[in-house]
């Protein structure tokens, strides 16, 4: 039994030394890997970044200049075709994001394209210098070949000259020699196979023959340099093949993928509803300068839209977004009278009251409004202190486009931000109507609104995270309108507050 | 630098950092990964995964346990990602071969044939052969490594000896014949 050992033993002794240094380059293919992971997340986020301020630019000025477009009349009628335009705009932002980044794919695949094309033309040389070859095989094996013996042959030259470095140097410099001989023809074999079809391709697209004859010259004298690109590119190509191959490594990959997704998950999309309230900081009228004075009412209406958020980091977030909403705001104290017996009146009641455009189907003559504060009682007739005091009521409505920042004050499980920023409105309701005895009828359109103007915003919002990708928003926000209207009388500022809540989705 | 050093720049991604870890463990990795692996080039491939596995994971490394531990350990998953799910085509119950003890004669035999012979066992095979003979595990360990059952693992390794026995007697008498 002494000179019979257990297989096992007989494995592990021989192997208890075995070291074998791989090839050099084999380090510039990882490091290649590892610089292209680093290259694309830094810059995926920045075309992100570009793309999403790009589109909100875009379409803040699509539907600033359609509205700008269009006249008072008209804006109530187009309020949803407007919509349906700022759908479209939307799509074709996207659209523009799509091509962005199908240029940037092509021009990526451009730069591979010439990669290759150097390739096959150092392939080309080494062909024109190597005459051991068989000239009568066909191009495409032969440019495959070449890059294959010198690729082993390159094998070869570290494997020794590592090898010799060794403190065991003999027993392994054989070995290891001996190895790469046994393993050139399947190597070869296997190399040939796997890029013999994309030669085919890079032989295909390479259509210019002269353009490549003339890169081939200038490439000879760098072919000595270039034989150890020529390795590596395929080396790289070939675990590239591979990993197509192996279906668990794709599915390992999905899930470092869907891992790096979740650390970046950068974009959030809200839908959000809230209640409005619209009112004036000072006392005045946007109506006329006899209702300075007299009180205004407004009702609690509703709001409601979508917003989406880019987060820049983890503290600041750009949001952008778009909201309908509309007001009303009610004069109190005014008297209406509508009645014939005004019509001798002929100082138009439309002429009073500065910033009304009546209907044309209104009487003229036969309405007058007039605010109850601004009269004395002794100096108008018995009949109309008598009457009863109604009100003058308007409504009004806009498509939102908040553009916001921001920032996250705590950032825990309850977060609480602070944003500011600034929203374009668009008119896209204006309607004043008037209470004559005790019947609202619809008198006008104001005319001294905007189509676009400009808010400016501040919030406080908390947000509580239900899950990875949900959350819940409160967000109270004061909008002061900036130029929603012209030609206001008295000290009228007017601003709007309401409370937006609703989910959030990251992704 | 010391190794700590080492692999705390290689987790803020210095590229000089990863390419002296490189260096430091190169030969080690592909070693293993020429044992695990079908061929030269695959080994290769698998040497180049596991770095990147390695440069890419390396926060998870926590400095408990051995470093070359660890990094042995994702050049050898890395192998097992590629080769665990190939089915190997066998006619026989693999539950039904006994783990009887193979002995051979101590004669010289090439590294470079035992290492050929290794690549040349079906897949499973040479996992498990690896597994249990080169590195120490147990055929639990291996059974839950593979997704195969404790007997199945066991039958592997008898499977994997019984090959590996057999071509060494022919590589032998082939020598043999040649001296006479």
């Amino acid at each position: 039994m002494s000179d019979k050992k257990h297989i096992d033993r007989l494995f592990q002794e021989k192997f208890r030394d075995f070291d074998v240094m791989p090839n050099d380059k084999l380090w510039e293919g990882i490091e290649a890997r590892l610089d292209k992971k680093k290259k694309k997340q830094r810059i995926i986020p920045i075309l992100w970044k570009l793309g999403g301020v790009a589109a909100v630019l875009v379409l803040m000025f699509a539907i600033g200049t359609t509205f700008n477009n269009t006249d008072d009349t008209t804006v109530v009628a187009d309020s949803d075709s407007n919509n349906t335009e700022i759908e479209n705009n939307k799509k074709s932002d996207k659209d523009a994001a799509l091509q962005k980044e199908n240029t940037i794919i092509a021009s990526d695949n451009l730069e591979k394209g010439n990669s290759i094309k150097n390739e096959d033309n150092q392939g080309k040389d080494a062909y024109s210098k190597s005459p051991l070859l068989n000239s009568n095989s066909s191009k495409n094996n032969t440019v495959v070949a070449v890059q294959n013996s010198t690729s082993t042959k390159k094998q070869k030259e570290t494997f020794s000259s590592v090898s010799g470095i060794e403190p065991n140097g003999k027993s392994i410099t054989s070995t290891s020699n001996k190895y790469v001989q046994k393993n050139k023809t399947e190597a070869e074999n296997k190399i040939q196979l796997k890029s013999q079809e994309e030669i085919k391709a890079i032989l295909n697209s390479d259509s210019n023959e002269t353009n490549a004859v003339v890169k081939t010259d200038k490439t000879v004298s760098n072919t000595s340099n270039t034989e150890g690109t020529i390795f590596t590119e395929i080396s790289e190509k070939i675990a590239e093949k591979d990993k197509g191959h192996d279906i668990e490594e794709a599915i390992a990959e999905a899930k470092t993928n869907n891992e790096e997704e979740r650390e970046i998950r950068r974009w959030s999309i809200a839908p959000n509803v809230a209640p409005v309230y619209f009112n004036s900081l000072g006392k005045g009228s946007s109506i006329d300068a006899q209702f300075d004075s007299n009180t205004t009412t407004s009702d609690i209406s509703m709001s409601y839209g979508v917003k989406g958020s880019y987060a820049v980091n983890n503290r600041l977030k750009i949001t952008a977004g778009i909201n309908r909403v509309s007001f009303n705001n009610t004069t109190n104290n005014v008297i209406v009278l509508s009645d014939n017996s005004f019509s001798a009146n002929s100082d138009a009641a439309s002429s009073r009251l500065q910033n009304v455009q009546l209907n044309s189907d209104v009487n003229y003559a036969s309405l007058m409004l007039i605010s109850r504060p601004r009269i004395s009682q002794n100096s108008v007739p018995e009949a109309i202190n008598t009457l009863q005091t109604g009100s003058l009521e308007q409504r009004f409505g806009f498509i939102e486009i908040p553009l916001e920042v921001e920032y996250r004050v705590i950032d825990k499980k309850l977060g609480v931000n602070l944003s500011g920023g600034f929203s374009t409105l668009l008119l896209n309701e204006n309607e004043i109507s008037a209470d004559i005895n005790g019947q609202s009828t619809l008198i006008g359109v104001a005319n001294n609104f905007n189509n676009t103007s400009f808010s400016a915003n501040f919030g406080v919002g908390v947000d509580y995270r239900l899950s990875e990708k949900i959350n819940i928003n409160l967000e109270p926000k004061f909008k002061y309108q900036l130029n929603t209207f012209n030609n206001t009388s008295g000290d009228f500022k007017p601003f709007f507050i309401g409370v937006y809540t609703g989910l959030s989705f990251k992704f | 630098m010391s190794l700590q050093e080492l692999i705390r720049d290689c987790k803020k991604k210095n590229a000089s950092a990863q390419s002296q870890l490189y260096k430091l463990y190169a030969s080690r990795l592909f070693s293993i990964c020429l044992k695990y692996s079908k061929n030269y080039v695959e080994a290769e491939d698998n040497l180049q995964d596991a770095f990147v596995t390695i440069f890419n994971k390396i926060e998870q490394y926590k400095n408990k346990g051995s470093f070359e531990g660890w990094i042995k350990r994702i050049a050898i998953n890395t192998a097992l990602k590629r080769y665990r799910k190939v089915q190997v085509y066998s006619l026989i119950d693999e539950s039904a071969i006994e783990d009887v003890d193979i002995e051979i004669g101590n004669d010289e035999v090439d590294l470079d044939f035992l290492l050929q012979i290794i690549q040349d066992l079906p897949d499973r095979y040479r996992l498990v052969f690896n597994l249990y003979v080169m590195d120490g595990f147990s055929h639990n360990e291996i059974g839950k490594m593979l997704e195969i059952s404790n007997g199945t693992s066991k039958s592997n390794l008898a499977r994997a000896r019984m090959i590996l026995k057999q071509k060494i007697k022919d590589y032998k008498a082939s020598v043999n014949s040649q001296s006479l």
